[in-house]
Formats: structure tokens, sequence, C-alpha cells
């Protein structure tokens, strides 16, 4: 049994109305964003997921979405790493990164080492292929949606499991010289999670992977 | 417009290492149609009246209908240089072209790299190149439905638009959509639409007769769009229709098969 504490830090503002529960519309703009709602929203989470370090809990799950009042963090590898330095105990687990909007994984796998590392090894690096509006943000083009998941998910492994430095020629990501200074304090790597609710052949692929 | 059914045939062939789905049919010299990103949707007006003087052949693009995918495919020009070998083995060399929107960038590529491997070429409110004025309408951010409803200017008073598209899809045409939104996805997901280096290397197309056809209207790809063409062809000619939206093979039949007819004829 593990315990986590979870929520999708909705936006929550009297102000306009939006109390996070907008999760598909695409014409919410930005201009309703507050700032000064958004400081206080944040550090709330955050002093939220501390307290749940705090009294027990054995993980602290973040995850992420974008453009949108359903979900504040756009980038939950800022929440991990405040989380890797503010906490002491739990887990941490991201539920997930993104793998197919990442052009450049490395940057990903860097990122993730270090939040492993500054935790102490309490991370857990899960992985997952988006919805419509993460392709749409960040023009990901979905029609390589899974052979990019793929990649960068086996490209991810190789960069903190292999000493540097190699080369990368794929299909979607191509690097000439891999040698990430930062390596992750778990061995081999990280756990990875792979939170997967629709499809079939992403659970198959999954089980493959175990 | 005459509008005598002219009767067509389907048949898979082997073309450039794949199956490739063709619908073919009409008399006389071969006109090749590339379709758009809506795919081909059936035998319409047009094609039966461009079927009484020439033989119609309309290739099902790679992952449409039941053509094979090409895996390796990453782009525009990828499609372009397999058509180009494909054509060779379909015998069609020196043939007239008329490539309508995403079908009519296909055609620019292809023009571009190969000008000898056509006889004419016609592009209908093509994409590819960026419009100076507006932007090409996303597809992505909205259903089918509604796509079609942008690409008329008049879809209610149109009646083969209606015809077409004026009830709910049906499970075909839905399933024939999402194939071609796929190739459509991979050739144009980034730039939008289009690609900066075309207008640069669409000089070559100079030597090539080239006719432009726009709706004064169309809404999918911006008049200016046409006119950005029309300046990268030396020698090119735009004619563009009234009343008249993304789709003058549609929405202005009758003009269209004569503007083009006479053209080709030229």
């Amino acid at each position: 049994m593990l315990i986590g504490h979870f929520t999708e830090q909705p936006w929550q503002d009297n102000t306009t109305g939006l109390m996070g529960t907008q999760s598909l519309d695409l014409s919410i703009s930005n201009g309703m964003y507050d700032p000064q709602v958004g400081a206080q929203l944040y550090n709330r989470y955050l002093d939220e997921k501390i307290y749940a370090d705090q009294i027990g809990f054995d993980a602290l799950m973040l995850n992420e979405h974008y453009s949108t009042p359903f979900c504040m963090q756009g980038v939950t590898n800022v929440g991990a790493s405040i989380l890797a330095r503010e906490t002491k105990q739990a887990k941490i687990i991201i539920l997930g990164n993104i793998l197919p909007i990442w052009n450049d994984p490395l940057w990903l796998a860097e990122q993730l080492a270090m939040i492993d590392i500054i935790s102490y090894g309490r991370l857990v690096s899960g992985f997952v292929r988006g919805g419509g509006r993460e392709s749409v943000s960040h023009n990901a083009p979905p029609h390589f949606n899974r052979e990019r998941f793929e990649e960068a998910h086996d490209f991810i492994i190789k960069a903190w499991t292999t000493p540097g430095p190699f080369r990368w020629e794929g299909k979607h990501y191509h690097y000439r010289y891999v040698n990430p200074w930062a390596r992750p304090l778990q061995q081999p790597h990280p756990p990875i999670w792979i939170p997967s609710t629709v499809s079939v052949e992403t659970v198959q692929w999954t089980a493959r992977h175990r | 417009m005459a509008t005598s059914s002219v009767p067509w045939t389907e048949e898979l062939v082997e073309a450039a290492g794949i199956k490739l789905h063709i619908i073919k049919g009409g008399t006389g010299q071969p006109l090749l149609l590339l379709h758009d990103e809506m795919g081909h949707p059936g035998w319409l007006r047009y094609h039966a009246a461009l079927a009484q003087h020439y033989t119609l052949y309309i290739p099902l693009h790679p992952g449409c209908g039941q053509s094979n995918r090409l895996d390796w495919m990453m782009n525009v020009r990828d499609l372009a240089f397999w058509y180009l070998d494909a054509l060779d083995a379909l015998g069609l060399v020196r043939v007239p072209v008329i490539g309508g929107s995403l079908g009519g960038w296909l055609a620019a590529e292809m023009a571009a790299m190969c000008p000898q491997q056509f006889k004419r070429l016609v592009l209908v409110g093509a994409m590819g190149v960026r419009p100076p004025v507006g932007d090409i309408f996303d597809m992505f951010l909205v259903v089918s439905r509604e796509y079609l409803r942008a690409s008329f200017t008049d879809s209610a008073g149109t009646a083969e638009a209606q015809q077409l598209y004026g009830s709910d899809p049906t499970p075909e045409q839905t399933e024939a959509w999402e194939s071609v939104h796929e190739l459509a996805s991979l050739l144009g997901w980034r730039p939008y639409m289009h690609d900066p280096a075309l207008p640069h290397v669409l000089r070559r197309v100079r030597k090539l007769p080239t006719l432009i056809v726009w709706g004064r209207q169309d809404a999918i790809v911006p008049l200016s769009a046409g006119e950005a063409y029309h300046r990268a062809i030396p020698g090119s000619r735009l004619v563009v229709l009234d009343h008249c939206g993304h789709r003058p093979e549609i929405e202005q039949a009758d003009e269209f098969v004569r503007v083009v007819h006479e053209f080709l004829q030229d």
C-alpha cells in the first residue's frame, strides 16, 4: 500500500468564477489570469505538499496540463524541484512528464537526474503521451506521438544508465554528444511509472518494459 | 456543363514500392488530380465534366483508401519525391496535373522538383505558401464539419456541398477523413501547411504553363497566398472566382471546369 497526496492544482478565483472545473475549453484566454492569485495558489499547493510530507504521506504526486485553469501546473518539474529540496521523506512521483512534446529529451533527462539527486533518491519518474491539448499547446506532431514517446523513453534510460559520451541517431531525436554530467542517484535509474487510462497499446508497451 | 455520368473504375496498382489505390475514369489524354486534406469525395460534377475530355487519374495518397503508407515519409518533399517515381511507374509523364489545397501544395512541390514531369499545372486554393495577409485556417482546432462549413462561402446554397456534407458524416466518410487528416497532420503540422522555402524554389516552374485558381472568399487559404504563388511562378496566370470559397470545383463547378478546360486546351 502506498498513500500519496495528489491534486490537479486547479485555479480558484472568485473574481472570474474560474474554479478549475473547465478542463477541455480551449477558448479560455489567459488574459483572465491574475498573477497575484497565482502566487497565493502555487504557494498554498506547495505548503500542502510539504505538510503532507511532514504528517507521513508516502508520496507527493504531481502532474501537468497546459493552457487550462483545470491544472495550474504547466511545468511539473518546477514543483518537483522545489519539493526535492523542501521535503524530507516522501517519494516525489511525477505523473508524468509528457515525452512527445519534448524536442530535447536530454534536457529532461538531466532535469530529472537533478531532482533525483537533490531529493536523495526520492524521484519516481512517470512518463505519459499527453492529450490533444498538450499536442496543440506545444505544437507537438500528433502523428508521431507514440514514436516520439517510445524513442524519448529509450533515449532517457540510456542517458541515465550508459556512461557517455555516446551518439544517438534516432528517427526523431539526434545527438552527436550525449554526456550529461548529472546522473541519477537511484540505480540503475529512478523507477518509471506509466499512468495510462485509455490506451491498450500503452498498457501492452508498458508490460513489455516491466 | 454536361453532367452525364461517365463510368469510372478503381484499382490497386504497384507503384514505387507500395500498393496505390487509384480511381480512373473518362476518355482522352490523361489528367492527374491530386486530392486535398478531405480526401477524394467521390465522383463529382466537375469530374464528370472533365472526364468527357480527359482520362482522369485520381490516386489516393499513401495511407488513404487502400493505398499503403510510406513509413519513412516525414514531410511533403518526401511525398513529392515518392510521387514522381510513382508517376513514372504509372506512365504519367508530361501529364497535366490539378492539385487542390493540400494536393495543390504537393503538385507545386513536384513541379518545382521536376517541371518536365508535367505538361501543365493547375493549382486550386493551394496550401504550401504562407499567406502574406491572413493565416491558413487551422483544421486541427475544429471538427470536420466546421472545417467544411468554412470551406464554402455558401455551402447551404451549393447543392453538391449539401449532398456531400449536408448531413452527419457516414462511418465510411469519418474513417476516410481520419486517414487523410493523419496524412495532413504529418505533412503540415508545423510550420502549419506551408514550407517557407517553397516560394523560392517555385521559380523552376516558370517553364511550365501554370494556372492558379482561387475563390475570392477562400476562408481556408486566403487569396493573398494565391497572389504569392502568382508572383513566385513567373508567367503563371491567376484566375479569381467570385462568390467562391475554398472549393471552387464544387462551389463554382461550371466556371471552374470552363476555366480549367480552356487552359488545358490552350
